[in-house]
């Protein structure tokens, strides 16, 4: 790898750039977050089917953006970013998963007569 | 008995010195990259807060997101958050050239860009401070402040750190050191975009859900 001299752009990690990936991860982008907000605007749906569109337009984001713009994958240039972030998940999965699941009953365990049979979260 | 071995930090060879992987560029992203995912954890942190706090009970009576949450006026945010972070691309591609005017056009489209989020954000925030939804109000309202504008303190810092680079491509050059920099400001620049795909998601969209 070149990391000496006046030639230093010729590094692979600066080699990864994609103008066209770039923008073409710009506009799958945008239609993953503007779809989701156009349907919730409308109202087009359940709660849970909203929830579930949400969730499945972050998950397909947050692989989209992985993939074209910091260009994370198995190659030998980046493999070793890709897996701190692969292992990374499941931290926060269990950061946020954990969190949850200690105070989903909290409300209904403080006998407060209005809250024995409120939601574990939300409204 | 064991012998002790004196090493001179100085003068010592690591292990595998030829090692193809063992650059400075390579070393230093790959640090970066760590110390941003530490970053992110406290993010997650954030997030495990704003979903407990995101109930009834904890607006004490207060607004809650149906008064607070504005997805229309944040996804104009996401439009120019990915346009700041597309104008990064185009300076990584001058990079990849060795052309530094296509990187300082990149880099001040960034840098436009992303002050355009933060006025729409500030603009967002300023007006519920002046309808009286303030964190000291509840709860939740602390949680949500917490949460959005610490991703906006981060963007601020992003905006000073473009504007470092800019100086330092127009009187430096493009030199190994300069290089490195760029592309750690580029894995900052595009983590954001990764941490507002699920402020937008489980703060904006969930909570206009939630809130109707």
């Amino acid at each position: 790898m070149v990391t000496k001299g006046r030639d230093a752009w010729q590094h692979p990690q600066v080699q990864l750039a994609r103008g066209g990936q770039y923008v073409g991860a710009y506009i799958v982008s945008l239609l993953l977050t503007g779809g989701p907000l156009w349907l919730v605007v409308r109202h087009g749906g359940t709660p849970w089917r909203l929830m579930i569109i949400i969730v499945a337009c972050a998950a397909a984001l947050t692989l989209v953006q992985a993939y074209f713009w910091p260009r994370l994958d198995l190659s030998r240039t980046q493999r070793w970013m890709t897996a701190a972030l692969v292992l990374f998940i499941p931290l926060v999965v269990m950061t946020v998963g954990l969190t949850a699941w200690m105070f989903a009953t909290l409300y209904a365990r403080t006998m407060i007569p209005v809250l024995l049979h409120a939601p574990a979260f939300g409204y | 008995m064991s012998q002790e071995v004196s090493v001179n930090p100085a003068t010592a060879v690591l292990w595998d010195p030829s090692h193809s992987e063992h650059d400075m560029i390579t070393t230093r992203t790959l640090g970066f990259w760590l110390y941003l995912l530490s970053d992110a954890m406290i993010v997650s942190s954030l997030f495990a807060s704003y979903l407990v706090l995101d109930h009834r009970i904890n607006t004490a009576g207060g607004p809650g997101p149906r008064d607070v949450i504005h997805p229309v006026t944040a996804f104009w945010g996401t439009v120019l958050l990915f346009s700041a972070i597309l104008a990064y691309g185009a300076a990584m591609v001058g990079l990849k050239r060795g052309d530094r005017r296509i990187v300082l056009a990149g880099l001040g489209g960034a840098l436009l860009l992303g002050g355009g989020f933060l006025l729409v954000e500030g603009r967002d925030f300023a007006q519920l401070a002046l309808q009286g939804m303030v964190p000291e109000r509840s709860g939740y309202l602390s949680a949500f402040y917490a949460l959005v504008l610490y991703h906006g303190a981060h963007l601020v810092f992003g905006l000073l750190w473009i504007v470092v680079m800019m100086v330092q491509v127009v009187h430096i050059g493009l030199t190994p050191h300069v290089v490195y920099r760029l592309l750690n400001l580029k894995l900052f620049w595009f983590f954001q975009g990764f941490i507002w795909i699920y402020v937008f998601s489980f703060v904006y969209l969930a909570g206009a859900v939630h809130g109707h």
